[in-house]
């Protein structure tokens, strides 16, 4: 049975005077793909960076695994952050002077993960993803498709609770959408939720939710 | 952030070289500058005590009063024979008298102003002095107050063209002829007579020149110049011994002592200097690094590091390019120093302590890690990614 991951009560966030999320209601379980669309400045990076504890909502509640979390101070945000929750980015967000492998043991090491098997779970990981072979690569030396893939081991690799991705196929070419989507479908499992902030909706119609945020309200 | 992250800042360091080099060869000649410093200062102690310990004697200076001059230097000397005293003599140098004199050739030509000195054959020699060419005052210069026997210095012989060789033995001071006995070449310790006339207490009288107070300089044993100083008032002066001013040199140990506390000094100085810099150099580097790792630090803190990890990390670097640097200082500074050692003939000495200095460097590099370390953890991730 399906445990809820994320529960988002009456969120709001405003800046200054502007209010870009108001009133978001919405709760995300294991074992279940969501996408978030909407158009440009509807607030969709928002409710992932709420979601992914980088920023906190102005108002409401936000309960992640059963705690409320809307009030966290930025210590145990980052906590919570390390112990459930991984990110792809649309940049990739790699580290250019580190190898494949590295730039996946950068995620481990930032976890908290050091011991010698870590080594082995990131060479595990980049082989799942299809990059066995590039592991002594730098970053600079990939395609987009190649990035992306290494940024997707990295954050598999800690084992999240929460996968969120931020438009993660919106520097690829339809052959490399194609294959990190389905990378991405393949991580959602039983104890993982998956989260995609998309433009694209060949990329929402593969997942099992689809909620459109606009003008800072979501509805499904 | 590199690489590294997960194997340590020195691979940090060394992946980042280029960014880096600046800032250890900053470091590596700031340290590298002390250490040469202190072990140059020492070397040169260390030669100069050898040079005052193997002197022959050390040099009591007794300023006697005006009515002195009337005491022959015989009799003024009779007292001081003992085995502590090497040699002694009446010598007035400019620096003490403060006079001076117009030189000229008897055959007339410009005017030279030159020192004047007033010494007896026993103070020349008391001084080391040697003679170029000529011979000593003869006796009747010393004792017959109508005599007018003078020396002149090297150097100013040369200036006035003056030799002995050939052409008149005399020379005009302040318009009065004076009987030239010889060419002087002042003794290892100074210059003062190369470019002085030389005339006898009785010639300097005679010429009005006579300055107020006689100096006798006396050599001593280098062990008993102390004693001897105190001695010297009763053993000159009998008449008025507490007219008699004593200056004498220290010992060569507390020479040694006080030259490298005045240059320990002045090292410390230096050295303080060269640690500010040095830790500015580090500072500026690490909060470059901060500015271009900023995205990098916004994804760690996402992946969820701590914000003392990502502090640590900086402090880690910056300590290490600290340690690099003065590494290598140290060992640029000890082989200039050998090298400089060597141009002068002396032996090295490289201070124990300069062995701290890469831990010293080490020290400075974390201190000056410290604040882009901090600044460096309090970046916003969320705003980092968005940027």
């Amino acid at each position: 049975m399906a445990n809820s991951i994320a529960e988002l009560t009456d969120v709001g966030r405003s800046y200054g005077a502007a209010r870009v999320l108001d009133a978001v209601n919405l709760t995300l379980r294991t074992g279940e793909s969501v996408a978030i669309i909407g158009p440009s400045g509807s607030g969709k990076s928002t409710l992932l960076s709420i979601l992914g504890l980088l920023d906190t909502p102005s108002t409401g509640s936000y309960r992640l695994n059963g705690v409320e979390v809307a009030g966290a101070k930025a210590r145990q945000r980052t906590q919570l952050r390390r112990s459930m929750i991984g990110f792809v980015f649309q940049a990739f967000h790699l580290v250019p002077h580190l190898t494949v492998r590295e730039n996946v043991l950068f995620g481990m090491y930032a976890k908290g993960l050091t011991a010698v098997e870590d080594a082995t779970t990131a060479e595990a990981q980049l082989a799942a993803v299809g990059l066995g072979h590039r592991m002594h690569a730098l970053p600079s030396s990939l395609s987009g498709g190649e990035q992306q893939r290494t940024a997707l081991a990295r954050a598999l690799a800690v084992r999240p609770t929460l996968l969120l991705c931020d438009e993660p196929t919106g520097n690829l070419d339809s052959k490399n959408s194609a294959s990190v989507l389905n990378l991405l479908m393949d991580s959602v499992a039983v104890d993982r939720g998956l989260v995609i902030v998309t433009h694209d909706t060949a990329v929402a119609d593969r997942c099992e939710r689809v909620i459109q945020v606009a003008d800072g309200r979501v509805s499904e | 952030m590199s690489a590294s992250w997960p194997q340590g800042a020195p691979r940090t360091v060394l992946r980042r070289w280029k960014r880096n080099l600046l800032t250890v060869v900053a470091v590596s000649l700031g340290a590298g500058s002390v250490v040469a410093l202190l072990a140059i200062t020492q070397s040169s102690a260390a030669r100069l005590v050898e040079r005052l310990s193997s002197a022959e004697g050390s040099v009591v200076i007794a300023g006697l009063p005006g009515d002195a001059w009337d005491v022959p230097e015989t009799v003024l000397l009779s007292n001081l024979g003992s085995r502590d005293v090497q040699s002694a003599g009446t010598l007035v140098l400019p620096d003490t008298s403060g006079a001076g004199a117009d030189i000229t050739l008897v055959t007339g030509g410009d005017a030279v102003r030159g020192g004047l000195v007033v010494a007896t054959n026993e103070g020349l020699e008391t001084r080391q002095a040697t003679l170029e060419a000529g011979r000593p005052f003869p006796v009747v210069g010393v004792q017959n107050r109508d005599a007018r026997y003078a020396m002149i210095g090297t150097r100013l012989a040369r200036q006035l063209g003056f030799t002995l060789a050939s052409g008149p033995r005399a020379l005009m001071v302040n318009g009065t002829q004076v009987t030239v006995s010889a060419i002087v070449h002042d003794g290892p310790t100074g210059t003062a007579l190369s470019t002085s006339v030389i005339l006898t207490p009785a010639a300097a009288e005679r010429l009005e020149l006579l300055p107020p107070n006689r100096i006798v300089q006396v050599r001593t044993q280098p062990a008993s110049t102390a004693d001897a100083a105190k001695a010297i008032p009763r053993l000159l002066y009998p008449k008025a011994p507490e007219e008699v001013s004593v200056q004498f040199p220290s010992r060569p140990e507390e020479l040694r002592r006080e030259l490298l506390g005045d240059s320990n000094d002045l090292l410390s100085i230096v050295a303080s200097i060269m640690v500010g810099v040095t830790a500015f150099s580090i500072v500026t580097t690490m909060q470059i690094a901060v500015s271009e790792r900023r995205r990098e630090i916004g994804i760690a803190r996402a992946l969820g590091m701590s914000r003392a990890r990502v502090g640590s990390e900086f402090l880690l670097e910056a300590a290490f390019l600290g340690l690099i640097g003065s590494g290598v200082g140290w060992i640029l500074g000890v082989l200039l120093a050998a090298l400089v050692t060597r141009l002068y003939g002396w032996e090295l000495v490289v201070p124990p302590m300069t062995a701290f200095v890469p831990v010293g460097g080490l020290l400075v590099g974390a201190a000056a890690g410290t604040w882009p370390a901090v600044s460096a953890s309090r970046l916003d991730p969320g705003e980092l990614l968005r940027s």
